[in-house]
């Protein structure tokens, strides 16, 4: 049996706990149980969960759930999953305008690496990422499996506004601002994408426990996704 | 229906209801009224759903102009209600207004929140099935931000008979000091048994750095046993986490729905609408109390609330309040009929 384990995160939620690394193997359990507790068990007085790398933390009623019984059901999550079909993440495809006046840093972030700006742009869009969790603000993914080739440091001095659907890279890591805020990660491109439009029946196009993958699109492209 | 244009919002004043929830796996607060008792009472003296949305202002309320027959109600923390400049009012009271009326709410004197409903709840559209703002989304409320004045906003329609002022014997108390119960956890293990106790033993201050997202306080340091950083989770209200700065920072409304600092402790459910109203310079400390004490507890808090909302919800049948200005003497009458 797995390492799992259920701590109390005050009176009405709790925390379900898988290993203690970032891996693609113990968030797919995250999601797992995420999808048993929110699609699958029917269990009542079950208010919210938030599945994160490796945990979820779940919000409960506490006149429906003692801790205890809840925990011992969480405890067995696994053994409720055998019989479960889990449906296959979906990956969400993001268009991606990359360098020019969308993209200012991708100039550094290629002479950083030693590479051309083309190389740049096939190494960040041929990866797959996996959408750890989502966080931060309304509907910013926290991407995995970025290539360490086009691993940039952040900017020393923060933009004070970034517009949103901006790409960037910070560190090891790849993300899409959702909206528009200050950052200091490097931007390479733009999405014409919202990614969170209040407005929608389903306002957030990343779901956490799946995937994501950029493909680049030219500048009339880029404006017809505007229009449309 | 157009009821109310803000002529100055105050210094920090936004639409609220009871909170977006649902979406904090999408990484959105789930926002809502910061002092949810006071919030409700407000909607339900008037004989509004109690999650109807108000305003929430901080330190001093708005002053506003009536543009159309209605009545409303100031809750939360301690100040008085000017109609017409001369007519004061208490909070808890239900105030009918005509249109032309001045009405301006003065700065608070003892918690930091205060809530002004109106009859029939402010009508802004309804986000993501709430109507609070959430400034970070720039979502819900007026256009997703705060009121700055000049706005004009709406109710919806009401037929509903008025509820009773609660008396000031009965209304919630917010002075300091603050002594929050706390459950331990989730990442109680990340501190040493003397960070432990230091948090447990020592006052706090709440500093500057204190809005609807959360509040850092200021004391004693809080000593993590190694690193201040945990793979990021999930962070849940009333979250107290503590950075490598070693100053604990409680979480509120508005909070990060993810985070990596440990959190040593979660304050209990019933301590959040006094949280809410508690203000920079006020002294904190915690308690830690075991889920079986925290649940007795809140049935007694659960027992309290419902008794006011009772109180309150009753229309005054066979009875009549109103107020009488005399010489500048405000009084607070109620007539009773006998058999």
């Amino acid at each position: 049996m797995a390492e799992i384990n259920v701590v109390p995160a005050g009176d009405q939620a709790l925390a379900l706990e898988f290993e203690n690394r970032i891996d693609p193997e113990i968030n797919s359990k995250v999601r797992a149980a995420d999808y048993y507790l929110t699609k699958e068990s029917k269990l009542k007085g079950l208010l919210e969960t938030v599945p994160t790398y490796r945990s979820l933390l779940v919000y409960y009623d506490p006149d429906v759930w003692d801790y205890e019984e809840l925990k011992e059901v969480l405890l067995n999550v696994e053994e409720h999953l055998k019989d479960v079909a889990i449906p296959n993440p979906e990956t969400l495809e993001i268009p991606v305008l990359y360098g020019g006046e969308y993209g200012p840093d991708i100039d550094y972030v290629a002479e950083y690496n030693n590479l051309t700006i083309e190389e740049v742009i096939d190494i960040h869009h041929s990866s797959t990422y996996l959408i750890y969790m989502l966080g931060f603000v309304p509907g910013f993914p926290y991407l995995g499996g970025m290539s360490s080739k086009i691993a940039t440091p952040r900017l020393e001095n923060p933009r004070t506004q970034i517009p949103a659907g901006s790409v960037g890279i910070a560190g090891s890591q790849t993300g899409i601002y959702p909206l528009e805020s200050p950052g200091g990660w490097r931007l390479i491109g733009r999405t014409p994408l919202k990614l969170f439009d209040p407005s929608k029946e389903d306002p957030f196009l990343p779901k956490p426990g799946h995937y994501l993958k950029f493909y680049p699109i030219s500048e009339d492209e880029f404006e017809s996704y505007l229009q449309a | 229906m157009q009821v109310i244009k803000v002529i100055e919002s105050g210094p920090f004043t936004t639409v609220q209801d009871g909170g977006r929830f649902g979406y904090q796996r999408y990484g959105m607060a789930p926002a809502g009224a910061m002092d949810e008792v006071s919030y409700q009472l407000g909607n339900l003296i008037l004989g509004n759903e109690a999650n109807a949305a108000s305003l929430e202002f901080t330190l001093k309320g708005p002053r506003l102009e009536i543009l159309h027959d209605t009545a409303l109600v100031v809750t939360g923390g301690r100040c008085v209600v000017n109609v017409n400049g001369h007519r004061k009012y208490l909070i808890f009271e239900p105030i009918e207004v005509k249109s032309g009326d001045q009405v301006d709410i003065e700065w608070i004197t003892e918690g930091v929140r205060g809530y002004l409903a109106v009859k029939g709840g402010f009508d802004v559209p309804l986000i993501m099935q709430s109507r609070s703002t959430y400034l970070r989304g720039k979502i819900g409320g007026f256009e997703g931000r705060r009121l700055k004045g000049e706005e004009v906003l709406s109710a919806f329609q009401s037929n509903n008979s008025l509820g009773r002022a609660l008396p000031e014997k009965q209304w919630p108390s917010y002075l300091p000091p603050f002594e929050i119960d706390v459950i331990m956890g989730p990442q109680v293990d990340f501190f040493t048994e003397e960070g432990i106790n230091t948090f447990l033993n020592e006052t706090f201050q709440i500093s500057e750095s204190a809005d609807r997202m959360g509040y850092r306080l200021t004391g004693p340091e809080v000593v993590h046993v190694d690193k201040a950083d945990i793979i990021s989770d999930g962070i849940p209200l009333g979250a107290i986490q503590v950075p490598g700065h070693k100053q604990p920072i409680i979480m509120m409304k508005d909070r990060q729905t993810t985070g990596g600092y440990p959190k040593i402790a979660t304050a209990v459910s019933y301590e959040i609408y006094r949280l809410g109203q508690a203000k920079p310079g006020d002294q904190l400390s915690f308690r830690s109390v075991s889920l079986d004490q925290a649940i007795e507890k809140k049935n007694h808090y659960n027992k309290w609330f419902q008794g006011l909302t009772e109180y309150v919800s009753q229309p005054a049948q066979g009875e009549k309040h109103f107020r009488l200005f005399i010489d500048d003497k405000s009084y607070y009458v109620s007539i009773k009929e006998i058999d």
